[in-house]
């Protein structure tokens, strides 16, 4: 019978199994593991044996639950997400689709700046920070794409027209409001 | 579980605050001698009472020390019982200890200073 199936082993190291649950896995198991060890390490050099070497070890080590308060302490604690900042943010992204499109002037360093911003936020993922700068690049080139392009090329007619022009500046807003679900919900 | 360490009174907080402070530098100052093992350390640092008062807090320590590159690790056999856990000083270990070092006076002093009449 190896050291950790022993009931006392068992349940002591189950109960710090269970105190570490806010852990992340990896530290749970290193702690798991260095316990462990500890344990087997200290009879093996006591020459300890049988229930009371057993719990004169476990004595030592201590509570399992301020082992676990000591680890849970040195967590490093979640990025604060400041609300404030983060709407601001969003809605200056929000912004930029409608600006590009009809102020250009005003859009163009708007939506500059809010790139700039979103990408130095610690909140989000990569993925949803691409995801969102990519909606909001589609106004600019779409106005681009209205100056560039000879007349008639697109022309689907003014309803299809319309509608686009309608929904392209509504596609940051859309992202910021993506964006704002995944701060609320940090993964 | 038993109640705390048998014969040893529950420490005070500004105990436990102070040690939460230097207890590091005491980890880090013992493996300036060399790579040890959990409960090798563990013995050091028990030679002096008032260091340890539940051992298995050292092992959450150790691995923020791990963490923060102040000290690294390596299994290696033993003839007897488990392999071994080494933790040994990096050099930002031996820096940080230096650094340490360098304050603990003043900061002794200082401390001194204040509470002796």
């Amino acid at each position: 019978m190896t050291i950790t199936e022993h009931p006392l082993v068992k349940s002591y190291l189950a109960t710090v199994a269970r105190e570490t649950a806010g852990l992340s896995p990896e530290r749970r198991n290193e702690l798991l593991a260095d316990l462990e060890e500890h344990i087997a390490v200290a009879l093996t050099e006591k020459s300890a044996s049988g229930d009371d070497g057993i719990r004169g070890v476990l004595a030592r080590l201590g509570d399992p639950r301020t082992i676990a308060a000591t680890a849970l302490g040195d967590e490093p604690p979640a990025p604060q997400v400041n609300r404030g900042r983060t709407l601001a943010l969003l809605g200056l992204l929000a912004a930029t689709g409608p600006l590009t499109v009809f102020v250009p002037l005003l859009g163009g360093p708007a939506l500059i700046g809010a790139i700039w911003w979103l990408w130095t936020a610690p909140h989000w993922r990569n993925r949803d920070k691409a995801i969102a700068t990519a909606a909001a690049l589609v106004p600019p080139l779409f106005a681009v794409s209205q100056w560039v392009l000879p007349a008639g090329t697109l022309n689907s007619g003014l309803g299809v027209f319309v509608l686009v022009l309608l929904i392209v500046p509504l596609l940051p807003v859309a992202a910021a409001v993506y964006l704002l679900r995944w701060a609320q919900h940090p993964s | 579980m038993e109640p705390d360490i048998a014969g040893k009174p529950v420490a005070g907080k500004a105990e436990s605050q102070l040690r939460k402070g230097v207890l590091e530098y005491c980890v880090l100052a013992i493996l300036r001698e060399g790579p040890r093992y959990g409960v090798e350390l563990l013995e050091t640092l028990g030679a002096v009472n008032v260091m340890v008062t539940s051992q298995g807090t050292i092992y959450p320590l150790l691995s923020r020390l791990r963490r923060d590159g102040l000290v690294e690790t390596r299994w290696q056999e033993s003839p007897s019982g488990p392999p071994r856990r080494y933790y040994e000083l990096t050099p930002s270990g031996h820096a940080a200890l230096k650094e340490f070092t360098a304050i603990w006076p003043h900061f002794r002093d200082a401390v001194d200073h204040f509470i002796t009449d």
